[in-house]
């Protein structure tokens, strides 16, 4: 089913919290004030590396307007955050990792009297060497971060012994090694950190901040204030944009120390810059492989190394590694495998969590290969993954017991089958053979190997007007070349084995008469409102107006676990199912005694409990008001499904995609314009046609800024790109025509229903644009961002070749 | 935020350029003019320039924003006249090579505010290499009187490492759109340097808004008769598709396009984009133009103009894009616009 809003007919609903989205008018957190709120202020790190000396705060304390400074002696718990493994210092006291570490923070009466105050205060450093380079970490003469050394966490996973590995290795009839590099891309979610922080009458703290797990940072909040977790209230939704960027704790440390200093509102909110400096980002790695396939083309022995540089600290470094020491391997059968990682420290910022979660980084090394390997056999690419392609009940790729289901081959037929795919084949029909421009790479290829990769000017008027379907764009100019790639992934949702992964939901009818679903996921952009009305009328036959959706708010949710990991969805739609029988049934007999109508003969429906004869037994406000001494609280929690194989991390569920691509490359600029996309996808069943559309389109924008255009430069530890007029996100104009197809047939056996789609576009597209480049002028990319002067040309009379003047 | 900010500059508002002057001489040239102020921003943010202690805002000035044709076919655009301003006036409609430059400059959130002024005054402006092909002529106010420049004078100064420019701009006067390239194609212009070759003095002929990139074929233009076959075009490489300043832009005009290498063809070829200002790159002009001139190919005018922007073209380079990418760049962009411009090829932009 290709995605559209014609083809989802009333099941494409306009998102309840959209309007005001986009006419500004929704209030975010960062949004909010109390009368007599201060205005606070962090004070961050001058060096990505240094030892501090002492930090002096009376000049700024002295400050006409300034009402509290804080330093590392201000924390009355423990002074460190981090979700895995709490050791990033909410204020640094004798040294600073990063540019982004804070030293100290301000309360003021405005803006500019807290900025000035910053400026007041003395920190005196003492600078050592950044550690910029993550392949020196581990060097013995390397500068120690952290007092257990630089490697956060090492992975591995081995079928066989190395000297097996080896020995299969020389069996190859081709074997390719080569080394992928990622960048540090930043989420750029448009709302920057920030919040409100409330020290409330009764005692309690209410901190208005965004996070996608409420429950997290009340944790993390209350070991670090030394208090109870209940007396802290977090409340988190509305969010203007995450992405996995404000999973860990930002600026909640500060604003809550603050208030509680002053016992008045505070209010913070991080610039733009700011929001660079100290942010995550995502891990760039640095990937070799090595891979070797039989005189057949199949894939018998696959070497990979990573190395992740996590920055100043962990978060979730050590997990993202995990990800993507289980991705390298994709939905492949191998002979035999050999995966380790290494994440390690350094002075550059912080990596962390980022859609995808190590999967774009793995994905896009390992399916480079696959092509490359395609190519010396001489098979097509695509067929060539069908050759290798995982059977629905093999083991997942760590070995690991998975849900069986047929997405691998359902969507690599699917892709087969598209008009854009399809339309590589129409256009090298008129293939004339311009033999590859041969690079780097190449000198090891064969010569008839080369061919393979030829494309020409004459093939790309022909594409262009295959691949635009419909609308017959004109042809190109003859310095524009047109090339096709693809690439396949499963790509694993929730948290994976050994580590908590709660879920659950609460269903109840409130005292005036509105059903309220309650659940501790938040909405930060993805739709998930949306999704979970779609839901809640369609599983329940309630009419719009029946419910009401409480997220956000640690008062008041159950853990239903974080908003990550492509879980919210599945989670809810799970928990809807197992709340269903036991909210009819009690709605049912409710009714039954109000109305003498056996509960069996009646049904739950839009407005109240209906007969079958389509009569309205009773409005859910009766039932309310007849039920007010028992209220009905239907409640559930359960553990997201893992696999049984105690492997840290490896998944039990799958989403599959296949992802085709068409690009032009403009020889004169060496810039790459991605035209069209196809993504099909196999998720399990749609539960909100407009979110899934949303999700495969943006995390698919994403990517492509991850291979064009995305890269958080530093520079000994500096960022270089400070703001987003030169870090550069996809406009609309860079982005293209796309397609989604969704495939929703499940195995009949299934229990699992929909699985996450919030990453699964954002992490296949970058080998597929990578492999149409290679299409059309014969170069393979292997560093990410794309440098266009890779792929410039010098001008060329050849070019125009086919003529030039149009009515001589 | 920084304090100074905060404190905020004292700002003065003039409402003649005479004042403007005198407030500036007062100020002893510490009071920084500001337009649409959009690049000041940016360049306050990212720490390139202090905050002024003095702001001169010129956009009170009367008559600054005018946009007004002339009585001689050539267009006086005031400084303080804003890009969408200069977009969406009728009288720009005859240099359809400025309105592309124009309307591929930032977003229009920033167009409704910048000025063409302050984007030719910052001397980086993605504005200058289509200025430059249109052979703009500048207006400065010196606190004396108005006095005319080239742009291409002005550029080369700040090339060559100019003191600060202290005057004020007033104004930009674009030539009538190439009737001249007809009426002027006097035997012997081909091949020689092409000042004032495009020089309008008489327009004749073509009416306003031919012309264009977009299927730049000759017989787009209106009526092909008298002096038909001009051709302009322009070209932006950045590091996305919109929104951001050029790595390189290159803009060309030129004509005639049939009979490709009569005599009387000329040529207008610049370049520009980063932290250098944009550069008329007259020595590729040259050699298109003797190349055509003795080979009747559009293809060997192309392949001249490559190799001379590629020794004539010295841009700077940043962390982005090198100066020898820009470079490279710049001259196949060049070589393109001129095959595209003598083959009457036109279309590379859909
Ligand atoms: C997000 C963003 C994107 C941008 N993208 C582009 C782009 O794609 N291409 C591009 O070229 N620019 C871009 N810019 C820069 C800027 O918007 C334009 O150059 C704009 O035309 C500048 O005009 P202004 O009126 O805002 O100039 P201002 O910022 O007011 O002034 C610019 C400079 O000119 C001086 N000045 C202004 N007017 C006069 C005068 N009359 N006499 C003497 N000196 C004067 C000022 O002192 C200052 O040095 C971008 C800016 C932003 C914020």
């Amino acid at each position: 089913m290709i995605l559209t809003r014609e083809g989802s007919g009333e099941r494409w609903r306009i998102r309840p919290d959209g309007a005001a989205k986009v006419d500004g008018s929704l209030a975010y957190l960062t949004d909010m004030s109390r009368p007599g709120t201060l205005w606070a202020r962090v004070l961050r790190s001058e060096h990505a590396h240094a030892l501090i000396r002492s930090i002096r705060t009376e000049r700024a304390e002295a400050l006409a307007g300034v009402h509290a400074v804080i330093t590392h002696r201000d924390v009355p718990g423990l002074n460190r955050f981090g979700i895995a493994f709490p050791h990033q210092p909410a204020l640094c006291s004798d040294r600073v990792r990063y540019v982004g570490d804070a030293v100290a923070a301000v309360a003021a009466d405005t803006p500019e009297i807290a900025a000035l105050a910053l400026e007041l205060i003395e920190v005196e450093y003492e600078p050592l060497p950044p550690l910029t380079d993550p392949r020196l970490a581990l060097l013995p003469d390397a500068p120690q971060l952290h007092e257990d050394g630089n490697l956060l966490h090492r992975t591995e996973y081995r079928t066989g012994e190395p000297e097996e590995l080896e020995a299969l290795f020389a069996e190859c009839a081709f074997v390719v090694e080569r080394e992928y590099a990622t960048p540090r891309q930043m989420h750029a979610y448009m709302e920057t950190e920030g919040g409100l922080f409330i020290p409330e009458a009764d005692g309690r703290l209410t901190v208005y901040s965004a996070t996608q797990h409420g429950l997290m940072d009340r944790m993390q909040l209350a070991r670090m204030l030394d208090w109870e977790e209940e007396r802290i209230r977090v409340v988190s939704s509305p969010i203007g944009g995450s992405f996995g960027g404000k999973d860990e704790l930002n600026v909640q440390p500060y604003g809550s120390l603050l208030a509680l200093k002053t016992g008045r509102p505070v209010r913070l909110h991080n610039s733009r810059m700011e929001s660079v400096r100290a942010g995550l980002k995502r891990h760039p790695m640095l990937i070799t492989m090595r891979t070797g396939t039989d005189r057949s083309g199949r894939l018998l022995a696959h070497r990979a190394r990573i190395l992740s540089d996590t920055g100043a600290y962990a978060t979730l470094g050590a997990e993202v590694l995990n990800f993507s020491t289980e991705h390298v391997i994709g939905p492949y059968r191998w002979g035999m495998l050999d995966v380790e990682g290494h994440a390690v420290y350094t002075n550059n910022g912080v990596s962390g969590e980022f859609r995808g979660f190590g999967g774009n980084q793995a994905i896009f090394a390992l399916e480079s290969q696959l092509d490359e390997l395609a190519e010396l056999h001489g098979i097509d690419p695509w067929e060539f993954r069908r050759m290798n392609m995982r059977e629905p009940s093999d083991p997942g790729p760590l070995g690991q017991p998975i849900a069986p289901t047929d997405g691998a081959r359902q969507v690599w037929e699917a892709l087969e089958r598209s008009p854009l795919w399809r339309s590589r084949h129409g256009a090298k029909a008129g293939a004339g053979g311009q033999a590859a421009r041969s690079g780097e790479a190449e000198a090891a290829l064969p010569a008839d190997k080369r061919a393979a990769a030829a494309s020409n000017a004459a093939r790309a008027a022909a594409q262009a007007e295959s691949a635009a379907g419909a609308e017959a764009a004109p042809a190109p100019p003859p310095w524009v070349r047109v090339g096709y790639g693809a690439a396949l992934t499963m790509h694993g949702a929730g948290l994976g084995f050994g580590i908590p992964d709660p879920a659950g939901g609460i269903l109840r009818l409130a005292a005036d008469g509105v059903i309220e679903a309650v659940f501790g996921y938040e909405e930060f952009g993805q739709g998930l409102i949306a999704t979970l009305s779609g839901m809640l009328i369609e599983q329940f036959g309630f009419a719009p107006d029946d419910f009401r959706i409480l997220i956000g708010d640690t008062d008041i949710v159950p853990n239903s676990g974080s908003s990550t990991a492509s879980r919210a969805t599945s989670m809810m739609w799970m928990a809807l199912r197992r709340l269903r029988p036991e909210l009819t049934r009690r709605l049912t007999e409710a009714a039954a005694e109000a109305s003498g109508i056996p509960a069996d003969r009646l049904r739950v429906g839009a407005g109240g409990v209906w007969d079958a004869g389509g009569g309205l037994v009773a409005a859910y406000a009766e039932l309310a008001r007849r039920t007010a001494a028992d209220p009905i609280v239907c409640e559930t929690t359960f553990h997201y499904p893992t696999t049984s194989k105690p492997h840290v991390g490896a998944h039990f569920l799958y989403t599959y995609a296949a992802v085709a691509a068409r690009v032009e490359v403009d020889l004169l600029s060496g810039r790459v314009k991605v035209t069209d996309q196809h993504h099909a996808v196999a998720a399990g069943p749609v539960a909100n046609p407009q979110g899934y559309l949303g999700q495969i389109e943006g995390g698919a924008s994403m990517a492509l800024g991850f291979t064009l255009s995305e890269d958080a430069v530093m520079e000994a530890g500096r960022y270089a790109t400070r703001n987003l007029d030169t870090y550069l996100v996809p406009s609309a104009a860079d982005v293209g025509r796309l397609t989604v197809e969704a495939i929703e047939e499940l195995p009949e056996d299934d229990t699992y229903g929909p699985r996450g789609v919030g990453e699964i576009g954002s992490v296949a597209l970058a080998p597929a644009i990578t492999a149409a480049i290679r299409d059309a002028v014969g170069v393979r990319v292997r560093k990410l961002p794309l440098e266009p002067g890779v792929l410039l040309q010098p001008w060329s009379d050849e070019w125009q070749a086919k003529g030039g003047g149009c009515d001589e | 935020m920084s304090l100074k900010e905060t404190a905020g500059p004292l700002l003065l508002q003039p409402a003649t350029l005479e004042e403007a002057w005198r407030l500036r001489w007062r100020h002893g040239f510490a009071a920084l003019p500001v337009a649409g102020g959009t690049l000041l921003r940016t360049q306050w943010e990212n720490g390139v320039l202090a905050p002024p202690s003095v702001l001169l805002d010129l956009r009170r000035i009367g008559g600054l924003a005018d946009i007004g044709p002339q009585p001689d076919g050539s267009l006086r655009i005031g400084s303080q006249a804003t890009l969408s301003a200069v977009l969406k006036a009728p009288a720009s409609a005859g240099w359809p090579l400025l309105r592309e430059a124009l309307r591929m400059i930032a977003a229009p959130g920033v167009r409704n505010l910048g000025t063409l002024g302050g984007n030719i005054a910052s001397a980086v402006g993605d504005s200058l290499p289509a200025l430059l092909a249109l052979d703009a002529e500048l207006e400065w106010y010196d606190g004396a009187s108005l006095a005319g420049q080239s742009l291409e004078a002005w550029l080369e100064e700040r090339r060559a490492g100019a003191a600060p420019e202290r005057r004020l701009l007033a104004a930009v006067t674009l030539p009538a759109p190439g009737g001249a390239a007809g009426a002027a194609g006097a035997a012997g212009e081909a091949g020689g340097a092409s000042e004032g070759s495009g020089r309008a003095r008489a327009a004749s002929g073509n009416g306003a808004g031919a012309g264009g990139a977009e299927g730049a074929c000759a017989a787009d233009f209106s009526g092909g008769h008298a002096s038909g076959g001009r051709w302009h075009a322009w070209r932006k490489i950045g590091r996305r598709e919109s929104f951001t300043p050029a790595l390189v832009c290159v803009a060309a005009a030129g004509g005639p396009a049939a009979p490709v290498g009569a005599p009387g063809a000329w040529l207008r070829l610049a370049a520009g984009g980063g932290s250098a200002p944009p550069q008329r790159l007259r020595l590729a002009e040259r050699a298109a133009l003797a190349a055509l001139a003795a080979s009747g190919d559009a293809a060997r005018a192309a392949a001249a103009a490559f190799e001379a922007a590629l020794t004539e073209y010295a841009p700077a380079g940043d962390a982005f894009a090198d100066a020898d990418y820009r470079r490279r760049c710049a001259a196949n962009l060049a070589a393109a616009a001129v095959w595209e411009g003598w083959t009457a090829r036109g279309g590379e932009r859909r």
